[in-house]
């Protein structure tokens, strides 16, 4: 034992408590701050930590969480926070905290800097959005933003449409528009006219076939006509005469079997092609949606144009919305116990965690009461929330708790935002739930419209929503119900074309209307369902106006297509009819001589039969007039 | 330069003072420390046993600082040894997840692959570190020294001024 243990022990450690002393408040703050930075990928601030010992704790003044879209606001910012950790779970390396107080919390706030922070590379280029609750991937699906890109972004990925009649007349281009390689019935007829060559010759083939049948026809007749009733002079003369028409009348009946084979399989065939010629019709029908397609002219239904006005920002809205769904989503994971093996850096290995149900997870805040202050510091630029948010552990399976967020917001006393969510890692399948509801917020502008039809702007109008999501698993549902009301707009510039004058005169008229929203994926496949009730107004006079003359157009290309077309058609048509002729022609003439033959044989047959059937008469009638005189004899 | 009095005083103390035992002790201590990654509770409890035993410091420092370069290159063996340990093997699962639940235990960080991987290759060469080191001294001590006394690279590491420097303050008084 070191004789001088006691000072050789206690300096250091009196001064290594000395140094927690002083240093363990700033230490903590940096650590929180790393941890959230990493969680959120923005800037995480916050001011004055300090702790405590007895309860063991931590409060700080303020916590600011930036946006990471939006560098230069927040995502929320808080007043004071307190919170006590469990020492006795503390002991056993768990951070468990029964109630954290949450003051103040402002959602959405300015930033006097700049909050974003360079984003780490993605190591996979595309990560998955489908998890199981321990964040293993269910399949190998895009993330859902990037997979909702093309659907929610009107004017990326939907063609644009002119509305400028005039100019799509002067623009059309008939001729072009008709070129036959652009049109598949042309290219379906010219494969139809080599195949039906092609089987021309092989039906020939089968008809020579058929023809040298003939010969076994004209060997039957003779053998017919062989059998010469009036050699038939007894009963065995006439059995043989029988057996012999007999023997015929089989040879002719697998001639007709033979030949109904091959009958059916040529009418199959020919028939086949008749079916091809028919389905030309439907390709046609094709051919002139694609023109109409090519020729880029509007939708008579004006279906969409609505969408179109009215969907550019709100789409934008979702998208936004959609990444923090996803977000959600890939952050709240369960541990497991038997995590796939990583590469972490040198000498920092790779922590696995031990779930036990029914015990404490490592990480367990159990219950966050938010109070969004009172009504004079409350500040009517922002949302001020309260509510509660219960059981954001590390491990749902081992606390039994899915995290449910309860919150209800209001900004300047007019403006209310309800948020119900729930987040579900307690089975193998993911389960997110949201329910939001929205009234009297303010719309000081918001954009309609595209750059290149009738951009306009909303000015202080009023909007209500209530947007439902769930997100189970590797499926996703949300439905939005938006009102907007007291509605002023602007146009950024005079209307171009008619029907920017008409949509123009129609908003003009309107101070409010719904719009409906349903994103959803099944599968693989995402959609977007948007539906607002300025459909049918919009519809209606659009219709009126322009449906005639977008008719017009129609009509002429359909009619010069249909011409061209059918003009095509003819070739195959009398290719097909000629071919149809020579094998209905030519079985017809076999048929007839098969049956003649048949008739033949049968007839000679009766005959046989009826000299059979007198021959046995006069053989019966000999015998009992022999009978009769024999009695006759007898009884004399 | 540490290093090099680090080196100086390990040759010093092969060659006279304490005895082989205490010499391979704290040598033996100072290569769980080296191999364990820092900030660990057995890590604590090694530095306290060799602070409560009579072990020779030098050795132990000098054998976490030859032991951590060592861990450094062996770091994804441990890391996979540790992984094996901790996920692969079912049959310890059970006890992995009792230990995480007990209180005191999880703050060893058993639960790190490095950690567990270090720790266990730590105990496991424990005792062939503590016997070999052991002999060695002995052996150092027989015939080994004196030839090292002659080498140019000790007469060099022996008057350099550094080392004079530090014969001079250790002179003043040596706390052990």
């Amino acid at each position: 034992m070191r004789k001088k243990f006691v000072s050789f022990i206690l300096v250091p450690i009196i001064i290594f408590l000395i140094v927690i002393y002083l240093f363990i408040d700033s230490w903590i703050t940096s650590g929180l701050e790393y941890a959230g930075e990493k969680a959120v990928g923005a800037k995480v601030e916050i001011d004055h930590l300090h702790v405590t010992i007895n309860p063991i704790g931590i409060e700080f003044a303020r916590l600011q969480v930036a946006n990471p879209d939006s560098g230069w606001k927040n995502l929320f910012e808080t007043g004071k926070v307190r919170f006590a950790l469990n020492f006795g779970q503390l002991l056993r390396g768990k951070y468990i905290i029964e109630t954290m107080e949450v003051n103040n919390l402002i959602l959405g706030t300015k930033r006097t800097t700049d909050g974003s922070i360079p984003k780490p590379k993605e190591k996979t280029p595309h990560p998955p959005i489908a998890f199981d609750s321990t964040g293993k991937p269910l399949a190998n699906l895009p993330p859902l933003t990037e997979q909702a890109m093309p659907a929610l972004n009107p004017e990326g990925s939907k063609p644009s449409t002119s509305f400028d009649l005039d100019k799509i007349k002067r623009e059309l281009k008939i001729d072009s528009l008709l070129n036959p390689n652009n049109l598949a019935t042309f290219q379906r007829i010219d494969t139809l006219k080599k195949q039906i060559n092609d089987a021309g010759v092989q039906w020939q083939t089968s008809l020579d076939e058929i023809d040298k049948s003939k010969g076994k026809l004209a060997e039957i007749e003779s053998r017919v006509k062989s059998i010469d009733l009036g050699n038939i002079k007894n009963m065995q003369s006439a059995n043989d005469a029988l057996n012999n028409a007999k023997s015929i009348l089989n040879d002719v009946k697998n001639e007709k079997s033979s030949f109904i084979n091959r009958k059916s399989a040529l009418t199959d065939g020919v028939n086949g092609f008749g079916v091809s010629l028919k389905s030309l019709d439907d390709l046609a029908a094709q051919d002139f949606r694609n023109v109409v397609s090519m020729a880029h002219l509007p939708d008579v239904s004006m279906k969409g144009i609505a969408e179109m006005v009215l969907g550019k920002d709100l789409l934008k809205k979702a998208y936004t919305y959609l990444g923090y769904v996803e977000r959600a989503r890939m952050k709240i994971q369960n541990t497991s116990d038997a995590p796939p093996i990583e590469t972490p850096k040198r000498l920092q290995g790779q922590n696995i965690q031990f779930s036990v149900e029914h015990a404490y997870p490592k990480f367990w805040i159990k219950k966050i009461l938010i109070s969004g202050g009172t009504d004079k510091t409350e500040d009517p630029q922002y949302f001020s929330a309260k509510g509660q948010i219960l059981n954001i552990s590390n491990d749902q399976r081992a606390t039994g708790m899915p995290i449910t967020v309860n919150l209800m917001a209001t900004k300047g006393g007019t403006t209310t935002l309800s948020l119900d969510a729930s987040f579900d890692r307690r089975k193998e399948i993911a389960v997110d739930n949201y329910k939001a509801q929205l009234s009297g917020l303010e719309v000081k502008e918001m954009s309609l419209g595209q750059s290149d039809f009738l951009p306009t702007k909303v000015s202080n109008a009023v909007a209500d929503a209530s947007i439902i999501v769930d997100v189970p698993g590797r499926h996703f549902d949300s439905n939005a119900k938006i009102v907007f009301k007291n509605m002023n707009l602007s146009f950024d510039r005079d209307p171009n074309g008619l029907v920017e004058c008409i949509v123009r005169d129609v908003l003009a008229s309107v101070k409010g209307f719904n719009i409906n929203l349903r994103m959803w994926r099944n599968e693989d496949k995402f959609d977007v369902a948007f539906t607002t009730d300025l459909d049918d107004q919009l519809t209606s006079r659009t219709k009126r106006v322009i449906g005639d003359e977008v008719a017009k157009i129609q009509n002429d290309l359909r009619n010069k297509l249909n011409s061209k077309i059918a003009e095509k058609r003819q070739e195959v048509e009398g290719l097909f009819g000629e071919k149809k002729d020579m094998v209905t022609n030519r079985l017809k003439e076999f048929e007839n001589q098969l049956n003649d033959k048949s008739a033949l044989v049968e007839s000679k047959k009766k005959e046989i039969e009826n000299s059979i059937g007198q021959e046995k008469k006069k053989q019966t009638d000999d015998i009992s007039k022999k009978a009769k005189d024999a009695l006759k004899g007898l009884f004399k | 330069m540490f290093w090099l009095k680090l080196v100086k005083n390990f040759i010093k103390i092969l060659r006279e003072g304490q005895t082989p035992a205490q010499i391979a002790g704290g040598f033996a201590l100072g290569s769980i420390l080296g191999l364990s990654p820092m900030l660990t509770l057995q890590g604590l409890l090694v530095w306290l046993i060799i602070l409560v035993l009579d072990v020779n410091l030098s050795a132990a420092t000098f054998s976490l600082g030859l032991f951590a370069l060592i861990a450094y290159f062996f770091d994804p063996i441990f890391h996979r040894l540790g992984y094996f340990l901790l996920v692969d093997i079912n049959g310890l699962k059970a006890l992995w997840a009792t230990l995480s639940n007990a209180p005191i235990t999880p703050l060893t960080r058993f639960n790190n692959t490095v950690v567990m991987g270090s720790f266990v290759t730590a105990i496991i060469l424990f005792a062939p570190i503590y016997f070999g080191m052991k002999k060695f001294v002995v052996v150092y001590r027989a015939t080994l020294g004196v030839r090292m006394h002659k080498t140019k690279i000790y007469q060099i590491i022996d008057r350099s001024s550094l080392v004079q420097w530090y014969k001079r303050v250790r002179s003043l008084g040596d706390v052990l």
